[in-house]
């Protein structure tokens, strides 16, 4: 991407508004796809590729069979019986538990908004140096810690996943199964890890230097490319933002403008 | 006046361990000066003490008097964790932007050597050129003391000797602390140290100058200290060694070894690898690759960063899988990973290992036998009930050893586990390793170290072009020119000498073991 890291946060914000601001199945199936096309540009590697599935599977997985089970919404379709209401004990119990479309439905929106999101934020982590982030994110937030720790906790996102994948072929080696009673032992030694890098990670940072009253320079001036993508991710969010508050103000009676009719009946319908 | 002065200095970590006393010390500069002792013998606290790292970002309580320059640059032992950027040029401008400093990213790059790389992304740089880089950023930011701490832990000598070039260039107008314990390496550059500085047990026990070392070998080597071989020899021997690289005790100590016979008979095959093909996605990392392992051995891989060496070790233990080939491991796999803390679990050690043992031993009592037998070949039985991350380097080093072992494997896989040990835990594994192959098991080790190597494995092979040499004695392969280059390797220097005197490789520890 050559885009400039200010245009990129442009873009990330746009999808952010726009995962939640879009309802119609559709519109968030096409807001997935673009964001799975920009991440694409990011050219994955194969380590990330399979960083993205960790990220996303699990997601898209527990979203849908959760909401499809606990969906509490009217209609609801039964498409599954998991436990008939007159089986013993567990059916007395609960009445019956059920896999409905409605609820899968619901949960697939749901784990549209969050893929959405996510791999256009792992594009901006991958296509932008740590001097950039942390320059903008300082620029932006206006204050250093929270500046430094977004940028090293990119910066170390692959080394956790390295230490990991270390300490999973370790334990697996040792005699232990994934997924066994003492699985949740592994969260020790990449928790100790963390701290340990920390500790390393504020030494470097002082070394260089570091002192949160520094002011930074912002970085490279914005193109004329990346002037058009904030410029259009503005207008897209913007737009679609400003429907749903008008809709949203129609629907709860505090705002009716008769010449909105037809924009108040698109929105709540297509948008 | 002294840069650096130190008077009745004590240092109390939380908990109330005391990690260094000092009476009195000063250190002039510009210079180098070299901060030497065993594992948890202080000298990290020294450097630290003398940084302000300690009080200002670790916490312990410091009395006394310490008198250091306001600035100064602590650089950590891992270059992997302290470098932030993907390109070597945004971490030269990154620090730049941080500190406002004026000085020039070139000069700065040129002072270390590394001017060439600055395009260069970070992650395909080497240990010693990440080192070199944090170098050349520290520099960009005008301190006036450095303070590197064991720089040298995760090199290979090649990089080793590299980084100890560009630390010269640097003490030239600075004063640098360099905290080390591989001596083997760092008195290579003995005539540019101004002052050694030995710690143990917190406390200094001696400061000499560098041409006092041959004549206080023993000192250094009851700290524990990796010597050079000639002054290994010379203690041995009797012989005095002009200088640390004097040839002359080591060629005595050639003229009167005679062969101890071989090492015994090669075992039954436990590992055996045929027309492995291995890749990730377009990358091939083995293609046709054969190898084979007996037992009551210890073997090497050598091999170039990146040229597949943890890959075959995770083949080996069946958590990746080959896309052709045989692989036929008969028996358990026990891996240990080049960062053995990712294998503790457990609260005490105790519980470590009793969790291993526990998985086949037939009752509990067997379970904490085995586990103590264990702890005591290692060395850690003292240690029983503290908490394994709270121990030292070098204690957890071998708690993570320990544990692997009390799994009861056939086959031992260790990664790059000799990476910043101290002799003592080296020495541990050597012990452990022999053991541990005299019951009929194998162990087989990626190292860059081939001193390690050469000492205590048997057979040596190495990993290049997708390839797997056949396992050959470790003399053989650190002589053969071709896999030297092929594996990166620097060979120890008394090889050249048994060459030139038309005898086979000698181990180190044949020669004054």
């Amino acid at each position: 991407m050559r885009l400039s890291f200010t245009a990129k946060l442009a873009l990330l914000a746009a999808f952010n508004v726009l995962a939640i601001a879009l309802d119609y199945l559709p519109n968030l199936i096409a807001l997935a796809a673009a964001a799975a096309a920009i991440w694409a540009a990011a050219r994955p590697s194969g380590d990330r590729l399979k960083l993205t599935a960790l990220v996303v599977v699990p997601s898209v997985w527990s979203v849908v069979v959760l909401q499809g089970l606990f969906y509490t919404g009217w209609p609801r379709t039964v498409i599954l019986t998991i436990i008939p209401p007159e089986a013993p004990v567990l059916g007395w119990l609960t009445g019956g538990v059920y896999l409905t479309y409605q609820g899968m439905l619901y949960g697939l929106k749901q784990s549209l908004r969050i893929v959405s999101v996510a791999l256009v934020g792992l594009a901006v982590v991958w296509t932008s140096t740590e001097r950039e982030m942390m320059a903008e994110l300082r620029r932006l937030l206006r204050g250093a810690t929270l500046s430094v720790g977004a940028t090293v906790a990119a910066r170390f996102f692959d080394v956790f996943a390295q230490d990991a994948r270390a300490a999973m072929i370790a334990y697996r080696t040792a005699g232990y199964r994934i997924l066994g009673a003492s699985t949740l032992r592994l969260i020790v030694p990449l928790a100790v890890q963390v701290l340990r890098r920390s500790y390393v990670v504020t030494l470097a940072l002082i070394t260089r230097g570091f002192s949160p009253g520094v002011r930074i320079s912002s970085g490279a001036r914005l193109g004329a490319l990346d002037i058009a993508a904030i410029a259009a991710s503005l207008a897209v969010a913007g737009t679609v933002g400003l429907l749903k508050l008008l809709a949203l103000l129609y629907i709860i009676d505090v705002l009716y403008i008769p010449q909105l009719r037809e924009l108040y009946w698109y929105t709540i319908n297509y948008v | 006046m002294s840069e650096v002065a130190l008077r009745k200095v004590r240092v109390v970590y939380p908990g109330g361990v005391v990690g260094l006393e000092v009476d009195r010390l000063e250190i002039g500069g510009p210079g180098l000066f070299l901060i030497a002792g065993r594992s948890g013998s202080g000298k990290s606290t020294l450097g630290k003490v003398i940084a302000g790292v300690i009080p200002r970002v670790e916490k312990a309580e410091v009395a006394g008097e310490v008198r250091a320059p306001p600035r100064a640059a602590y650089l950590h032992q891992s270059p992997y964790d302290q470098v932030f950027s993907t390109y070597v040029i945004d971490e030269f401008l990154l620090a730049k932007e941080l500190s406002g400093s004026r000085l020039d990213v070139l000069e700065a790059a040129k002072l270390v050597g590394i001017e060439e790389l600055l395009g260069a992304r970070t992650s395909e740089l080497s240990g010693g050129q990440l080192q070199k880089v944090l170098l050349g950023v520290t520099h960009l930011l005008d301190f006036p003391l450095y303070v590197l701490d064991e720089p040298l832990a995760h090199l290979d000598p090649r990089s080793a000797r590299e980084l100890l070039g560009a630390v010269v260039k640097l003490k030239r107008d600075k004063t640098v602390l360099l905290i080390e314990h591989r001596l083997k390496e760092v008195l290579q550059i003995s005539r540019h140290i101004d002052m050694i500085i030995l710690l143990d047990g917190g406390r200094i026990v001696d400061i000499m100058r560098p041409e006092d070392v041959s004549a206080k070998a023993w000192l250094l080597s009851r700290l524990g200290l990796r010597l050079p071989l000639s002054l290994k020899c010379s203690l041995r021997l009797g012989v005095p060694a002009a200088d640390p690289l004097d040839p002359a005790p080591v060629e005595r100590a050639l003229e009167l070894y005679r062969p101890r016979g071989s090492a015994g008979e090669a075992g039954e095959a436990v590992v055996e690898v045929r027309g492995l093909h291995f890749s990730y996605g377009r990358r091939v990392v083995f293609a046709e690759a054969d190898y084979a392992a007996k037992s009551r051995a210890v073997y090497v891989l050598f091999g170039r960063n990146g040229s597949g060496k943890s890959t075959f070790l995770h083949i080996l233990a069946g958590v990746l899988k080959p896309r052709r080939g045989l692989v036929r491991v008969a028996g358990r796999a026990a891996y240990v990973p080049q960062n053995p803390d990712l294998t503790l679990m457990h609260e005490t050690v105790e519980k470590e290992l009793l969790s291993r043992t526990r998985a086949w031993a037939r009752s509990r009592a067997e379970a904490r036998e085995l586990a103590l037998k264990v702890a005591d070949a290692l060395g850690v039985r003292q240690l029983m009930g503290r908490n394994p991350h709270a121990l030292s380097r070098g204690q957890r080093f071998r708690v993570a050893l320990a544990a692997a072992l009390s799994s009861r494997p056939r086959v031992l896989l260790l990664d790059e586990v000799t990476s910043g040990q101290d002799e003592e835990s080296i020495e541990a594994l050597g012990r452990a390793l022999r053991e541990f192959v005299r019951e009929g098991n194998v162990a087989i080790i990626a190292t860059h170290d081939v001193y390690f190597a050469l000492d205590l494995a048997d057979r040596a092979s190495v990993i290049a072009g997708g390839r797997i040499t056949e396992p050959r004695p470790v003399g053989d392969v650190l002589t053969d020119e071709g896999l030297l280059e092929a594996g990166n390797l620097v060979a120890p220097p008394h090889l050249e000498i048994c060459k030139r005197r038309g005898m086979p490789p000698v181990r180190e520890r044949e020669l004054c073991g």
